[in-house]
């Protein structure tokens, strides 16, 4: 039988290990990673990558659990073996720290990370504006290592990639029989869908090797994330806020905010300013629609929509994403699928 | 014991020789300084070292404040431990604090099998057990404790130390001192040893021995925790040990009572290399920067006292300040503060001081 030719859009976190997920879970495919951006050009590239879950509003939170637990595991057992370095994945401890006391104090994730526990007062000593704090251990995975390292596992198994620009999804159609959207952003375009939005971040990324601690100011708007080669420093959400160039006034209070919490960055050299665009959704979109046209038929598996959390989840909402792709190609494999089309 | 004397100032000023430039030397001659100095402007303090960072044994030590795991048998050390985190964490607050070789930082210390909390446990951040998943990450270990130190890296802080003292105009003379009585002859009111493990050479004492450490220091910057590992069959320090700095990370485990080499040795480096490496796999990427050799002044506790010199007609009082074993980072601000005090005893024998100094 014929391969069944799946095309994935999108290069990101979400789409490179949607394409990894499903040559896993779908033998029968023949995949090609379809992109107009690569690492590390893409918004995860942006993105610190810290292992502390979004929450998404519309998604019941034992599903979003589960999708973190599965995330922090696959990444776990990457930090402990000898490719932790060639993926970009490493552990580290710190403090989420609040100005008053949250109305959740143990937070639905506190059993998925290591070592999750109430801060200290001689801990919070450090933080004198803040009253209450969790004291964890998490992961850091960084995308401008994990994609390529990504990238190359998918080449090592077949899997094409395509640099180039989509400007719609049937553009794909016939070379392919199913399209797993996997484009952020671009699915405002894509799939029409107006409920995506950008939230805009800016960052800084320093070099201050001596912090070896996150601090995440509880409200998520301030937070320093240390990792292999640099500090990221944040940050901003800013609401349909498309504007991809750093703004130096941004970048000043940034600055101040962090170095009020950790004094010691008023050392740090080498500033750099970045800007990411989150894919803001109500609800993240993981479904399966049959798209029809002049008696054309393309499946697609939708997989966008992550905000802020998209490297906490990936791995979980991935595999789904491959379950639901394995639908589409056994669907698209039974006679009466076949007669229908 | 307050003394309320006030009897004018003796012509000619307080010489104070210091020996040794590691830690301990330039925290002695700072906490003395800054004490003294403002109640005593005739106070003269220099420093006499043969050697002076970044060839101290200061220089080579990880740096993390960590004391070890028994009870010192002189239970003023765990007093003198606690002032030096304390004061340490007071300055980790500070912009200076990466420029001093001081930074947060949290990790493990692993056992093969359940091991009484140590003394210090209260004294350090958050100290916990280790959870089962995070054993997990430690195949050959099945217990252990986690929790939050610092760093005080000698490479950043003898600079740091040595600009203090610069500033104070205390003046540094590179030499090697042969005897306590050339210092006096040369004028020395009050001489503090603090000549880590050559302090036989100016005085006899059986009870000071090398504890000779070798370390790799790698280039590993995804490690952002130390890793202890503990023998109590091999004794301390001969276990493997990862400890991140302010920039490279250091990778040890090797402790030869009675080793005076200062080279490295070939097969403590695969010991090293091996060790750590088994127990952080990811290290086999690590690329190796530096490896150094160094001297732990090891004791059975660290002598901190004084002692009246005579030579001739000279009266001379030495403070004796050393044998920090391999935890001198760790206790040294407690030392020079206990250092400073039986100095301030003399003043007030020698009725020297205007009024007490207000520390005390």
């Amino acid at each position: 039988m014929d391969p069944v030719r799946i095309a994935v859009v999108g290069a990101g976190v979400v789409g490179l290990s949607t394409a990894v997920c499903i040559s896993k879970l779908v033998p029968e495919g023949s995949i090609a990673v379809v992109s107009d951006k690569f690492s590390p050009d893409t918004t995860s590239d942006v993105a610190a990558g810290m292992l502390i879950p979004h929450v998404y509003p519309d998604t019941p939170i034992p599903q979003q659990k589960q999708w973190f637990r599965e995330t922090f595991d696959h990444l776990f057992a990457i930090a402990n073996s000898a490719e932790a370095e060639d993926a970009g994945v490493h552990l580290v401890s710190g403090w989420q720290i609040f100005r008053s006391v949250p109305t959740e104090e143990v937070p639905f994730w506190a059993d998925v990370v290591l070592g999750f526990r109430k801060m200290t007062e001689a801990e919070l000593k450090k933080f004198p504006q803040h009253v209450f704090g969790h004291a964890f251990t998490t992961l850091k995975c960084e995308s401008p290592t994990y994609l390529p390292w990504l990238e190359k596992r998918l080449k090592g198994s077949g899997v094409l990639i395509l640099p180039r620009r989509i400007g719609d999804l049937w553009e794909l159609h016939p070379s392919f029989d199913v399209v797993v959207n996997c484009s952020g952003l671009g699915s405002r375009q894509l799939a029409g869908d107006s409920k995506i939005f950008p939230v805009r971040g800016q960052v800084l990324r320093v070099q201050a090797p001596w912090v070896k601690h996150f601090i995440r100011d509880g409200s998520g708007l301030t937070y320093i994330y240390p990792g292999i080669s640099n500090v990221i420093l944040g940050g901003t959400r800013q609401k349909g806020d498309w504007n991809l160039s750093p703004d130096a006034g941004i970048s000043r209070d940034i600055f101040s905010r962090c170095c009020a919490l950790e004094p010691s960055l008023q050392g740090a050299c080498d500033i750099r300013e970045k800007v990411g665009l989150r894919p803001f959704r109500p609800g993240l979109r993981l479904q399966t629609e049959l798209l029809a046209q002049d008696g054309r038929r393309l499946p697609v598996v939708h997989h966008y929509g992550h905000g802020s959390g998209g490297i906490s989840v990936h791995w979980g909402t991935a595999l789904e994403a491959a379950r639901l792709v394995g639908e589409c190609v056994r669907a698209l494999r039974t006679p009466t699928a076949r007669s229908k089309l | 014991m307050a003394h309320c004397n006030l009897s004018s100032l003796q012509a000619g000023t307080m010489r104070v020789v210091v020996i040794g430039a590691g830690v301990v030397g330039l925290s002695t001659a700072l906490c003395l300084h800054e004490r003294y100095h403002p109640v005593l402007p005739a106070l003269d303090v220099r420093v006499y070292a043969d050697r002076f960072t970044p060839f101290t044994n200061s220089d080579v030590a990880a740096g993390l404040s960590q004391a070890y795991l028994s009870d010192p048998s002189n239970p003023q050390e765990v007093h003198w431990n606690q002032q030096t985190f304390d004061y340490l964490l007071s300055h980790i607050h500070s912009p200076n604090a990466a420029n001093m070789g001081l930074a947060l930082i949290s990790g493990y210390n692993l056992f093969r099998e359940a091991f009484p909390d140590p003394s210090w446990k209260d004294i350090v951040l958050g100290f916990r057990k280790l959870t089962c998943r995070e054993l997990d990450m430690f195949p050959d270990y099945s217990y252990g404790w986690f929790n939050t130190s610092l760093i005080v890296e000698g490479k950043r802080y003898l600079p740091w130390l040595t600009k203090r003292l610069t500033e104070r105009g205390v003046k540094f003379f590179q030499r090697k001192v042969e005897s306590f009585e050339e210092v006096a002859r040369g004028g020395a009111d009050v001489i503090i040893n603090c000549t880590g493990v050559w302090s036989g050479a100016l005085q006899p004492d059986p009870l000071l021995k090398p504890g000779r450490g070798q370390i790799i220091k790698v280039d590993a910057p995804w490690m952002k925790h130390f890793i202890i590992t503990h023998d109590p069959e091999k004794g301390i320090y001969q276990s493997p040990y990862i400890i991140p700095g302010m920039q490279a990370v250091t990778l040890g485990g090797i402790f030869q009572l009675g080793n005076w080499s200062e080279v490295n040795n070939n097969q403590d480096h695969a010991t090293i290399w091996e060790s750590c490496c088994r127990l952080e796999p990811t290290l086999k990427d690590a690329k190796i920067v530096a490896e150094l050799t160094g001297l732990r002044p090891v004791r059975p506790q660290i002598r901190l006292e004084r002692e009246q010199l005579r030579f001739g007609s000279l009266n001379t009082e030495v403070i004796h300040n050393y044998g920090h074993g391999g935890y001198g980072l760790t206790i040294h601000w407690g030392c020079a503060m206990e250092a400073a005090k039986l100095f301030g005893n003399i003043l007030e024998e020698r009725k020297l001081l205007r009024m007490p100094p207000p520390h005390l």
